[in-house]
């Protein structure tokens, strides 16, 4: 099966771009044990090389020397999975050295495939933003995500023709989870593979019941792109 | 097809004029274009030993050297000649070529002498184009403007910037964008040249292991660096003239005309 970049990123902050990179580093984890190669562009170490120390990168992309360790290492390491973590502060300088390298194309020759996932704020600007990274793929996926919690920005003004307007594969709806959910799934130690996998059988059943259910609708959207994780 | 020598230089040290040189060859190169070259920087040889197969190190000093470069170019399979000149080369050679009636030559059409002077972002680097003005007259005079250390030239200080730049009315202006510096010491290192770099190829022709990024920024600066030269009528007129003999040496032509 062909190999992927899962970039996921958005013109803004705290609106589930982390818990979406953790979905796929997990599920990707579950499809092969040595688990993707994860890169974060989070300096703070708050981010997700905070669930996944050992697998992952911590990139600055102001330093040409970890542009290299992102950029080579992908397109050199082709047989395996990549899951990129980008943060809202550095989605502008990504994509400008994303095509000033030609990476797409690079990426593309490897025999990787690139999937940007983009979650769009409920705003004008979010969705704008969103239709210009993706009019500026010409190789990659891409495909929209809304992530219920804080809103679809269909409900703004203008936004929803904008939204028309996205030429993407597949969306990808995130169900809203109330605080109390949250709180276990972002919990430490807590992992969806390990859910999957029996691991977290401390969780009152109940709520156990609506993390399957939040899984079980992702991993549809997800399913729907031709992916397997299951 | 009318020879046409470019001479890159500069009385400044340091200021580009073998990335320069390097930059055209390799641009010619890949519009097909057959060029030698001759290196003064004399005996070691910096654009050497990027062009070893066409580049010949010689002392613009000494009258054999010259006679190989200017004796030569109604005679040489190759059409265009690249002579990159070392620091402080410059005006002594114009004013060589000024007393040997090179340059009349030139003006008189026997063949193309194009001045590519590059220039940095210092007063005396600026200076040297009212000193070069003299000898420019009817010869194609370019000054390029080394952006490779991300400078800006006095573009801050209208009257500075106006005093050198604005008032060079025969001189066309191109801009030598800038190169990541790790690009540019990773192909400095490896030897090679921009577009066996870009194609992962070492300097023995063989395959290289040169970073993706790398690469990528190297070609992005290719290809801005192409887009300069091509708004230079000194080089449109080579890619024309290599067009024509093309044209005329193709055998269908060559049979219609018989």
């Amino acid at each position: 099966m062909q190999c992927g970049l899962y970039i996921t990123c958005s013109d803004q902050a705290k609106n589930g771009k982390t818990l979406i990179s953790r979905l796929f580093a997990d599920l990707l984890h579950l499809r092969d044990p040595s688990g993707p190669q994860i890169y974060d562009t989070d300096l703070s170490g708050n981010s997700i090389v905070s669930l996944f120390p050992d697998q992952t990168e911590l990139i600055d992309l102001t330093k040409v020397s970890d542009q290299l360790k992102l950029f080579d290492q992908v397109v050199s390491s082709p047989q395996r999975n990549h899951v990129l973590d980008l943060s809202d502060d550095m989605l502008n300088r990504f994509f400008s050295i994303y095509h000033e390298i030609g990476f797409e194309q690079g990426a593309s020759d490897a025999g990787l495939e690139i999937l940007v996932h983009y979650v769009i704020d409920p705003s004008l600007q979010s969705v704008t933003t969103a239709r210009d990274i993706c009019n500026s793929l010409s190789l990659a996926k891409f495909l929209p995500v809304t992530n219920l919690a804080v809103g679809d920005c269909r409900q703004i003004a203008g936004a929803e023709q904008v939204f028309e307007e996205l030429d993407y594969d597949n969306e990808i709806v995130m169900p809203s989870l109330a605080p109390e959910i949250r709180s276990w799934a972002e919990g430490e130690g807590f992992t969806w593979s390990g859910f999957l996998l029996g691991r977290h059988d401390d969780i009152p059943y109940e709520i156990r019941i609506v993390i399957m259910e939040f899984m079980e609708s992702i991993y549809d959207q997800v399913g729907a792109q031709g992916e397997d994780f299951r | 097809m009318k020879h046409t020598v470019i001479m890159v230089g500069a009385d400044k040290g340091g200021v580009g004029k073998t990335t320069i040189a390097r930059a055209l060859l390799d641009y010619l190169q890949r519009k097909n274009i057959l060029v030698r070259a001759f290196d003064t920087e004399n005996p070691r040889g910096t654009l050497h030993r990027f062009y070893p197969g066409i580049t010949d190190i010689i002392d613009f000093n000494e009258v054999a050297d010259q006679m190989k470069v200017l004796d030569t170019v109604n005679t040489s399979e190759t059409k265009v000649t690249i002579v990159d000149l070392k620091a402080g080369n410059l005006s002594r050679s114009l004013d060589t070529f000024d007393k040997i009636g090179v340059l009349d030559a030139a003006r008189n059409g026997e063949f193309t002498l194009g001045l590519m002077h590059v220039v940095g972002p210092s007063i005396a680097s600026l200076d040297e184009m009212g000193e070069v003005a003299s000898y420019t007259n009817g010869i194609p005079y370019v000054v390029a403007r080394n952006f490779i250390n991300e400078t800006n030239f006095f573009e801050w200080d209208e009257k500075t910037y106006k005093k050198y730049f604005a008032n060079l009315p025969n001189a066309k202006e191109i801009e030598v964008p800038k190169l990541n510096e790790m690009a540019y010491e990773q192909i400095d290192l490896a030897g090679t040249t921009c577009s066996d770099f870009v194609a992962n190829r070492n300097a023995k022709g063989g395959a290289g292991n040169f970073s993706f990024v790398l690469r990528g920024y190297a070609k992005k600066w290719r290809s801005d660096i192409d887009q300069e030269f091509e708004k230079l009528e000194l080089i449109q007129s080579v890619l024309d003239s290599a067009r024509e003999t093309t044209v005329e040496q193709t055998p269908s032509n060559q049979e219609s005309a018989e």
